[in-house]
């Protein structure tokens, strides 16, 4: 069951040094949304997901998750990096994945028939950038978040994957999860977004 | 707990490049030292063999060290960690075990069993022995969090060297102990005393001020 949160994001200033990445940004999230986020390399994308995920400080404005409910809101942070253990091989890396999140081993086993990952007993550092995608996707999906955010997620997948990453998210999104994705291929996911947020650099 | 113990365990045993380069470094600086010790009388030879052993584990912490504490920022790890909401410091706390357990601890009972087979001095190999549980923890205890501090800050090594020159305290120590305990052997447990509270008060300290770094210092 997933909490369900606003993100209101007011006045947001982030600074790398001296220079400002993002100004002036605000957006306000309502469950069961989806925003696309695009723009070239260098806009900031990254920087405001992290900003947003609670990794980077801000220099000014402020990012609330608002909630009626007393427990605090989970957040799901897919990065560019895969996040597994290059010495363990794909399945003691989800099984980390499970026990941190505290998810239910089913919910496991139905990823690993989703993403297809039949190299379960396979070190991570012998897995292609594309299995180590679906890999790395497969323990992220078994958050339990409120606010999800994924920077390209789609990089390196094949036809297939990006297919269920999709579905993966449709779902998540009819679930009353928000969804905040960086992206350059916004054909991808334009049929499950309602909002697109442009940044210039 | 254990998971996090689990994935720790695994990840340093799987590194064999990590380990094999640990392993090539202290044989290399063992044997110059030895060939140093060969021709020195037996008691210069008894604190010239202790410090030397000292230093070697000191460089190859601030070499190796880092490694270990880098790996979860570069895979993208940590950003995970953080956001499950589990203990940051009990992650660190186990980081920091396994570091010393399966590097600093084993090079350290290696260089007084070395001191004990090359001069055959009971003294010297209890000391090193027992001043390498002790100390060798400090030392990992330094070099997790002055290592957190150069990444975050992204002064890379030169910030890590400086940070890390309160590492030369307890070889400090260890040189005082060996000085006084040829006259005065007592003292020694006076030197555990402070060595063993040491590791108690940093045992609490450092993973606090490691989340903390993780946590309150941007990039």
């Amino acid at each position: 069951m997933i909490l369900p949160i606003n993100l209101n994001v007011s006045d947001l200033l982030v600074k790398r040094g001296e220079i400002p990445l993002i100004q002036s940004f605000s957006v306000n999230l309502v469950p069961h949304d989806c925003c696309m986020l695009t723009g070239p390399n260098g806009s900031g994308k990254t920087t405001l997901l992290r900003t947003i995920a609670g990794l980077l400080k801000p220099s000014g404005g402020k990012v609330d998750l608002n909630t009626d409910s007393e427990s605090k809101p989970m957040i799901a942070y897919h990065g560019h990096q895969d996040a597994l253990t290059e010495q363990m091989t794909v399945i003691e890396n989800l099984i980390f994945y499970q026990k941190l999140y505290k998810s239910d081993s089913g919910q496991m086993d139905s990823l690993i028939q989703k993403f297809a990952i039949d190299y379960l007993n396979q070190p991570v550092s012998q897995l292609s950038a594309g299995q180590k995608k679906r890999a790395s996707l497969c323990c992220h999906f078994l958050t339990k978040a409120s606010l999800w955010i994924f920077d390209e997620p789609a990089t390196n997948l094949d036809q297939n994957s990006i297919n269920v990453l999709t579905q993966e998210i449709e779902k998540l999104k009819d679930s009353g999860a928000i969804v905040l994705i960086a992206t350059h291929s916004p054909q991808i996911y334009s049929y499950i977004s309602n909002l697109n947020v442009s940044l210039e650099p | 707990m254990f998971n996090f113990l689990n994935r720790e365990v695994k990840a340093i045993i799987g590194d064999s490049s990590l380990i094999s380069s640990v392993l090539i470094y202290f044989i290399i600086a063992i044997s110059v030292v030895n060939f140093v010790l060969s021709g020195m009388t037996s008691m210069i030879a008894v604190i010239a063999g202790s410090v030397f052993s000292w230093i070697i584990l000191l460089l190859i912490s601030v070499n190796f060290g880092y490694q270990i504490y880098f790996r979860d920022f570069l895979d993208g790890s940590i950003d995970k960690i953080l956001l499950s909401g589990c203990s940051l410091m009990l992650f660190m706390l186990i980081k920091l075990f396994v570091h010393w357990v399966f590097i600093v601890l084993p090079l350290g009972i290696l260089s007084a069993l070395n001191i004990k087979i090359l001069l055959n001095s009971p003294l010297s190999y209890s000391m090193i022995f027992s001043l390498a549980v002790f100390s060798t923890f400090i030392i990992a205890c330094f070099i997790s969090f002055s290592t957190l501090i150069a990444f975050r800050a992204k002064l890379g090594n030169m910030l890590l060297g400086i940070i890390s020159i309160p590492l030369l305290m307890p070889l400090l120590i260890f040189i005082s102990a060996v000085s006084i305990s040829q006259q005065l052997p007592y003292n020694i447990e006076a030197i555990f005393r402070i060595l063993s509270g040491s590791c108690l008060v940093l045992l609490v300290v450092i993973p606090f001020i490691n989340s903390l770094i993780i946590k309150e210092v941007g990039e």
